[in-house]
Formats: structure tokens, sequence, C-alpha cells
């Protein structure tokens, strides 16, 4: 199998999923064979959903509640059978769904670590240090040695991804995973994942939390209704997932003219002209943001404005923002600017009156120039000796 | 009879077994001594609270602090130990959403039968039928059994029907993440509407933004008891301050693998890191976004020579390196022979989050420069005020300036 496959860790051709919705239980019809009445509506969980993940890379998959997302899991995973087409799977998987599946809650944390090592078949003398590992990542400290129903359903969450992720497997499923715990926790999960994910492990990763995908796979799917939507570079698939309804442009816009790339210096006062028309009396803001977007790497916002008054009557206006002394190491930003109308009851929705953004697939650039430096940004600061007054 | 909620006296004590059956035993042999007295955990201990007509009320309080039993309790979902409990009106809770489903019957007999619960007759509920249906955005799906239904879906059908109804006293725990992004915007919105509706609202919340912004009275819970009752801004003021001097210590505790000074060598080391923030001389942790914020370092290094440099790095917990700067050691060489240096940040631009600061003492620049000394603290960055469109690696101020062409 392994010479087949080459390249490819995990592929779905065609696959269909359907069940069958009976008004009743029908247990009878069960416990004695009788012939499947296909009487009830058929539901298409998934159709013709096919899939291809290369070896080392996770594939991402967006959609919403009822999309067909963890029906796709469940079939990747070997939890239901596919109706129609076929999945191939070229290496052992670990699924990072419906944690603790295989726990009782009468075991304590260390029992079921030993158990699910035991049935993914970890080397008994490899058993002492994954323990460890596992008890030192889930941050359980004496409540490991506790039985798991006495855990929060945080605590818990933490003791299942220690242990699935305690050794490296080859294809890892993951549903939502990244939402564990608190903060801290979390960035702790994305960098085992990225370990993992450096030593040459696979995965397919399913979420409605776009931030995630951009963060850790290239290419992803948008699942919708059961079918694949997209499928293509993960910043697309984000903005096919949003489809953030374009305002139609009426009270204001950003002009002709709009360049597509600002240019700044690191260190120096930064300065980015925006043409902006007002075409209807009323007060329009413009807020910008800038945001670090390395596809499969990270995503970041680094700056947020706050809403910068542009004007309540009609007219062409050149908007200037200023950022002082440019915080920013060298390299390319995305830039995305909005225009809205202001708000007038606290609480309320702004109103989007134009707006150029990467989620909307129609973001601009930010190229910063400037001498590598090692921090991603620079802080202003003084220095001086101790005991000395302030400059 | 007007509404209210009257709390006399009301505590509860969850008993602590030990064992499955041991819990069985005590229960059969406890059923009837009743009272205080018994062994276990008080989640919620002698309070008494009236809440009248018009109140929209707001509890606080850190987990544990026994706001959800407090909940459960005027809710009806669980009885006090001890006290009682009055109430005039119908009760609404948002917080077991999709307990109430029936698995057997469709979406659409669902809402009928809920309705029929909530008193409702068939034309009241048919007149907000399509509503419902339309806000739980199930499509064909209504007409299905709910056992067909994921999480998602029964928690988004859970909350159309209990938001449709005209409740007249509302409960509202803050475990309300229904369904993704766009669904609990629109829960969120909801629910703001309802407030200005309902006629007693009580909201459980750890955002203070949604207390102050909902409610016209707050109280303050702590291991059981009410600590404080006033105004919401005051209220969750006293607790925002209460909290985080216990946060502080939390922090330290937490992070203490990346707290510590190390010596590689006779005569060096760095004695100590002090964060002052704003004016204040002592001290702290936690540190206000956009405020002032100095760094106070105090090594020994007694083989002293012109390249000899102290580095100030700060990282961000996920390994983001922020800030990286050289300081030679020499230039900033106090009275008494140790090196001395305060670097001053006259307005922090770092976004909300946790920070550890690394303090070396190197023999020079190069990259691979003998370390003499280190140490490492955690500091916690925060923002009483966090903007609504994300989460920003810096607070960094961008003006603008406006000319008609």
């Amino acid at each position: 199998m392994e010479g087949v496959s080459g390249s490819v860790a995990l592929r779905c051709r065609n696959v269909g999923k359907t069940f069958s919705v009976y008004r009743d239980l029908r247990i009878w019809r069960l416990l004695f064979g009788a012939p499947g009445q296909s009487t009830g509506p058929q539901v298409h969980a998934l159709r013709d959903i096919s899939l291809e993940v290369p070896r080392g890379t996770i594939v991402g998959i967006l959609g919403r509640n009822g999309a067909g997302k963890s029906t796709l899991l469940r079939l990747l995973g070997q939890v239901y059978a596919p109706t129609s087409g076929q999945i191939e799977i070229f290496g052992q998987v670990a699924g990072l769904f419906e944690l603790g599946g295989m726990g009782n809650p009468n075991l304590t944390g260390r029992e079921y670590a030993v158990r699910y090592l035991q049935i993914m078949g970890a080397a008994k003398r490899d058993l002492a240090e994954l323990l460890e590992d596992i008890a030192d990542f889930s941050e359980l400290e004496e409540a490991f040695d506790q039985r798991i129903r006495t855990y929060s359903s945080g605590m818990a969450a933490r003791l299942y991804f220690a242990v699935a992720t305690a050794y490296q497997h080859e294809i890892y499923l993951i549903d939502e995973l990244l939402s564990v715990g608190d903060e801290h926790f979390q960035a702790k999960c994305w960098q085992r994942m990225r370990l993992r994910l450096l030593n040459g492990a696979s995965g397919v990763l399913v979420t409605h939390d776009w931030t995630a995908i951009v963060k850790l796979c290239e290419q992803a799917c948008v699942i919708e209704d059961g079918r694949f939507s997209f499928t293509g570079p993960s910043d697309q698939a984000v903005v096919s997932y949003l489809k953030l309804p374009v305002p139609a442009v009426s009270a204001a816009q950003f002009a002709g003219g709009t360049s597509q790339t600002h240019v700044a210096r690191t260190g120096e006062s930064a300065c980015i002209r925006l043409p902006i028309e007002i075409r209807k009396t009323i007060a329009v803001d413009c807020s910008i943001s800038i945001e670090m977007l390395r596809i499969g790497i990270g995503w970041e916002i680094v700056i947020l404005s706050g809403c910068i008054a542009v004007g309540d009557t009609l007219g062409l206006y050149e908007l200037e923002l200023t950022i002082p002394s440019l915080p920013l190491a060298p390299g390319d930003y995305s830039l995305n600017v909005f225009l809205t109308q202001r708000r007038t009851d606290r609480g309320g929705a702004s109103t989007g009156l134009d707006c150029k953004s990467w989620t909307y697939g129609n973001g601009l650039t930010l190229h910063v120039e400037g001498a590598p430096s090692q921090a991603a940004v620079t802080l202003p600061f003084s220095a001086r000796k101790l005991g000395e007054q302030r400059a | 009879m007007t509404l209210h909620v009257q709390i006399n006296r009301v505590s509860k004590v969850f008993p602590v077994g030990n064992t499955a059956t041991g819990d069985l035993v005590a229960a059969m042999k406890g059923a009837s001594e009743e009272g205080v007295d018994q062994k276990g955990k008080v989640a919620v201990n002698n309070i008494s609270l009236s809440i009248g007509l018009g109140e929209r009320l707001g509890i606080v309080g850190r987990n544990g602090a026994g706001k959800s039993t407090l909940l459960h309790m005027i809710a009806g979902l669980s009885d006090p130990t001890a006290g009682s409990i009055h109430i005039k009106g119908k009760v609404t809770s948002i917080m077991t959403l999709g307990v109430g489903l029936r698995d057997e019957l469709s979406g659409r007999e669902n809402i009928y039968v809920d309705g029929e619960i909530q008193g409702k007759s068939r034309a009241e509920v048919d007149a907000v039928l399509e509503q419902v249906i339309e806000f739980s955005e199930l499509g064909e799906f209504i007409e299905y059994p709910v056992r067909t239904y994921s999480t998602g879906m029964k928690a988004r059908l859970a909350f159309a029907m209990i938001s449709h109804i005209d409740p007249e006293i509302l409960i509202i725990d803050e475990a309300l993440s229904v369904g993704d992004a766009s669904f609990s915007t629109k829960a969120t919105a909801r629910i703001l509407e309802i407030c200005a509706r309902g006629k007693i609202v009580i909201l459980v919340s750890h955002g203070m933004k949604a207390v102050r912004d909902i409610c016209n009275r707050c109280i303050y819970l702590k291991d059981g008891q009410i600590v404080m009752d006033g105004s919401p801004e005051a209220v969750t003021k006293a607790y925002i301050d209460e909290v985080r001097e216990a946060d502080e210590a939390a922090l330290m505790q937490k992070f203490r693998s990346h707290v510590g000074s190390r010596s590689f060598r006779q005569g060096s080391e760095i004695e100590g890191i002090s964060l002052l923030s704003g004016d204040s001389e002592g001290s702290c942790v936690r540190v206000e976004t956009e405020s002032r914020l100095r760094v106070q370092i105090l090594a020994r290094h007694e083989s002293m020579d012109s390249r000899a440099l102290l580095r100030l790095r700060i990282v961000r917990l996920d390994d983001l390196l922020l800030f990286h700067n050289d300081f030679p050691a020499l230039d900033y060489v106090l009275d008494d022979g140790r090196i001395g240096i305060e670097i001053e940040f006259s307005r922090l631009a770092l976004g909300a989050a946790i920070y550890r600061l690394d303090v070396h003492l190197l023999e020079n620049a190069q990259e691979r420069a003998k370390r003499y000394a280190e140490c490492s603290t955690i500091f916690e960055v925060f923002t009483m005020d966090p903007p609504s469109g994300g989460k920003p690696m810096l607070f960094y101020p961008v003006a603008g300036c406006v000319t008609p062409i």
C-alpha cells in the first residue's frame, strides 16, 4: 500500500453519506433483520466529497453548523461507513474528535492514558516517559491520579488532548481541537501540533473557526450542505466561507485611484493616503487594520485603529493616516480599510459602507522596508542609569 | 401582585461522597435528616435577596463563587438545602439549552409542546412559529425528529424557542455559546432585545461590559455570600480591583517555571528585575496597556569589560519575540560598582497577553557569546476596554487628517 500511496496520506473519492430518517424507531425491524423499508425521508449528509491530503500537510475544512463537518470526520475516522465512494487512508490515524470516547469516567487520568497508549500500541518501554509527558503537558498535577468524573470539562479536555497527541501519529483528524482550555493552554496546543507537523504528520482540521485554518493549513475546503463548495488556498477559502456581503456602494466609497500597495519604512512615520468619496449626507468614519498574514503559519492583527471621522458632507476627500515611528518589522502586511456610518446608538451595529479587506477578497498590501530585525515589532523606549532622573 | 423574586436566608450544600455506593447509601439514610449541618461543599451560604419589578440584576464573582448554584435554585432546577425562595411570575431560563427537547418529536412539534408548557395557546404559538423557525435556521430539518439533529442544531432550536416567548422573569447564564460566530452574534442581539422588554432579568457573566450594558443593579458573590450590592459600575469596579491581586499571585504560581535567575560564572548575577506601572514605586505583575511601564534591572558583574552587555527580551508566551535590545553594561555602572538600568516604555504598546521578560548578561553581542547570567520573570498586559474588531498584537496610535480634493 505504501508504494501506491507515495506522497498521499489520505484520499477520498466521490464519498457520500445518506441517513434515513424514520418517524419512529423500528427496533423490531432491526432485531429481526427485516429488509429496510425506505419509507422515511433521506438526509444527504454528504455528497460527492473528493479530497486528497498530501503527506506532511494539514488540510482545513471550514463549514457552519450542520454542514456535514463532523459526519465527514467520522467517515474518515471509520466511525461511519460511507454510503457511496471510497476512502483510502495510508497510515495510523489519531482521531482528535469525540475525545475521551474510550474513557470510563471512573478511571483516573493516569489509567486512561495507559489504556489509550496500550490500545494505540505504544511500546512498553516508552510508557513511563510518555506518561510523564502527559502529566506535565496536561497541567493536571495531583488530579492526574484522581478519577476523571471529578474533573471539570476543561480538565478533561486537557487530559484528552495531551493523551491523544503524546506521541507522533501519522494522520490526525482534528475537530475544533484548538479551542481547549485557556489561552495559555491553547498556545501550547498550537506549538505541539506544529511540532507534530514538522515531524511529518498529516491531517484534516475541521472547524468553523477560520483563523485556525489560516494559521495551520495552506489548503482548505469549504463545506456547505454536505458538498465542497470551494477547494483551494486557505485565504481564498476564508473569503468563500465568510461570504461577507460587499456593501452596495451608495453612501460612501473608496474612490478610484486607491493604490493597491502602500510602502513604509520601519521606525519612520508611515503615511497611508486614501481617497474617499461621500455621496450622501451621513457621518462617515474610517478604520483600518494591519494584519500579519502568513498562510499556513500564522495570522494576527498587529494594529487596529479606532474610528477616524472622515466627514458628513458630499464631496471627494483625501484621508491621510499617520502611524508615528512605524513599529513593524520589514515585510509585507495585509492592509484592510473600512468605511462605516457613525453609530448613533450605544451598542448598535455600525453600518458598513465600503471596505477593502482580504476577508472580502479585495485587500490592500502594506510593504514595509528596512533593516531586518529579530523581534516582530519595535517598541519605542528610553533607557537610563538607575536612580538618574529622566532627561 | 407585581413580579418579584424573594430569597430568604438560602443555603445550598452539596454532599461530598467518596464512592457511588456511598452516595447512594447516604441519600437513602439522609432522606429524613433535613438541615444544613450536613458535611459537604457549601456553594451558597445564607443569602437573602429581593429583586423587584424592572430590575435587571447582574451577578459577578469568580468561578465557584456560587453564581450558577444560586441561579439554578431561582430557576427551580434544584432546591435550597435551607431557607426559602418566593417567586411571583413565570421564570424562563437560558442555561440548559436543548434539555427540554423531546427526541421523537419534530422540531415544529417541539415548538408547540414547549409553547403549551409555557402556557401559551395554540394561536399564540402560531403567531410566532414562523419567526422561531426562521431564527433557528433549521430549514427542512424542522420537520425531522430532534434526535437527528446535531448538538448545534438542538441548541439553535432551543434558543429560538425560549427567546420568542414573552418572558416575565428571565435568567441568563453566560454559558451561552450557541453555534458558530454568525449565530452567536444574532443570539446576543436577541438577548439585548429581550432585556429591553423583560420585566425582571437576572444575568450571570464574566464579561463586565455585558453586565454594565445590560443591568441596572449588580451583586458580587464570594464564597457563597453577597459581599457587595449596588450599581453595576461600582460593583464591577470593586470586583475587578479585588480579583487583580489574587490574579497576580495565581499568575506567578502558574508560570513559576518561567521565573527564575541563574548564574553561570562566579561573581556575575542578575539580582533583580522590577516592573513599575504608572507612577507607582511598587513592583507589579499586571500592567494596563498604553500605560507607562518601567523595567528596573540590578546586576552584579565582577570582571567588567567594555564588551559586556545586558540584553532585554520580551517574548509573548506563544514564543513571539516582541522586543530585543542590547545595552552596554559599562554605561550603566552605579557608584557601588553594580549595574543598574531603568528602561522606560512611556506608553506601552503591547496588546493584552502574558509575556516573559528575559534579561541576559552576555560577554558580547555575537551570536555564540558566552552567557554570564540570566533572569526571567512574567508579566501580564491587560486592557479594560478591548476593541471590538479583534485582539491586536499592539495598541498603537493611528492618526487621521482629512482634506477635500
